[in-house]
């Protein structure tokens, strides 16, 4: 008996197989910051399997927001200890 | 009652009927896919996957275009899975016979498993086909079948092309001679 479903890692490699024409239809740097997405995605594979959704790319898209956003907070505490040294 | 596979190429599943998919393997799997998106967004279906060749992701996808429901129509869907032909002889013999569709994808590949003799193997392809015949009567049946490589033995696609009803057979193009100019 064998899997009855891909492994995450499968279908991520899948997903992202799929937008190859897409990839290259971009300029490089925007190529670089695909890549980056989906470098961001795959950090969280574990979560995507563990979550055993229907829809995996609709994890992995959300995988790509959650490394967006932690480096949007990041950013703004950087800029806002910035902030708070200039008033100082 | 009809159930229709808007479709261009498969036309309606009708009770009654032993409806047969003869393809290749990327066309018949797209096209399986379909068969059961379409199928789920309208109730209840049972598939019977003799090949482990569900795809439960682009199933999935499929049925998020068409309905915003998705979980339900995914519940509709009710699978069992058989990796021995003697399985797929007990799936089917358990299976009651009710209004719903059945499919029952890649049938034939438990049966070239060359670990049990030909005729033991033709004999419970015979009873799988009794059954499929007992349950087709109250609802539409679709068996999808890969085509044969050319080890395997062809009187188990004759068997099942001579109990259906309807066949569809996709044939694929052979691929074309480049040009030449001259």
């Amino acid at each position: 008996m064998g899997r009855t479903l891909p492994s995450i890692t499968q279908v991520f490699l899948q997903e992202q197989e799929s937008f190859s024409r897409f990839r290259r239809a971009l300029r490089r740097s925007d190529q670089l910051a695909l890549d980056d997405l989906f470098a961001a995605a795959r950090q969280h594979l574990a979560a995507a399997a563990y979550a055993a959704h229907a829809l995996p790319f609709e994890v992995f898209l959300l995988a790509m927001l959650l490394e967006e956003h932690k480096e949007v907070l990041r950013l703004r505490s950087l800029v806002e200890a910035a902030q708070s040294n200039k008033d100082a | 009652m009809s159930y229709p596979v808007n479709m261009n190429l498969l036309p309606a599943l009708y009770p009654g009927r032993l409806h047969l998919l003869l393809a290749a393997s990327p066309a018949r799997h797209e096209l399986v896919n379909t068969v059961i998106a379409r199928l789920a967004c309208g109730g209840p279906l049972r598939i019977l996957d003799g090949g482990n060749c569900f795809q439960a992701h682009r199933i999935a996808r499929l049925l998020r275009r068409q309905t915003p429901n998705l979980n339900e129509a995914l519940a509709d869907i009710h699978i069992a899975r058989a990796f021995t032909c003697y399985q797929s002889l007990a799936l089917l013999s358990e299976t009651p016979a009710l209004p719903l569709p059945l499919l029952a994808l890649d049938l034939l590949t438990t049966f070239y498993d060359e670990s049990v003799p030909l005729p033991e193997r033709l004999r419970l392809l015979r009873g799988c086909l009794s059954q499929l015949r007992r349950l087709s009567r109250r609802a539409p049946v679709l068996v999808s079948v890969g085509t044969p490589a050319q080890n395997q033995p062809n009187e188990l696609i004759t068997l099942l092309e001579d109990a259906a009803d309807q066949v569809w057979r996709l044939e694929t193009r052979p691929p074309l001679e480049p040009l030449r100019l001259f």
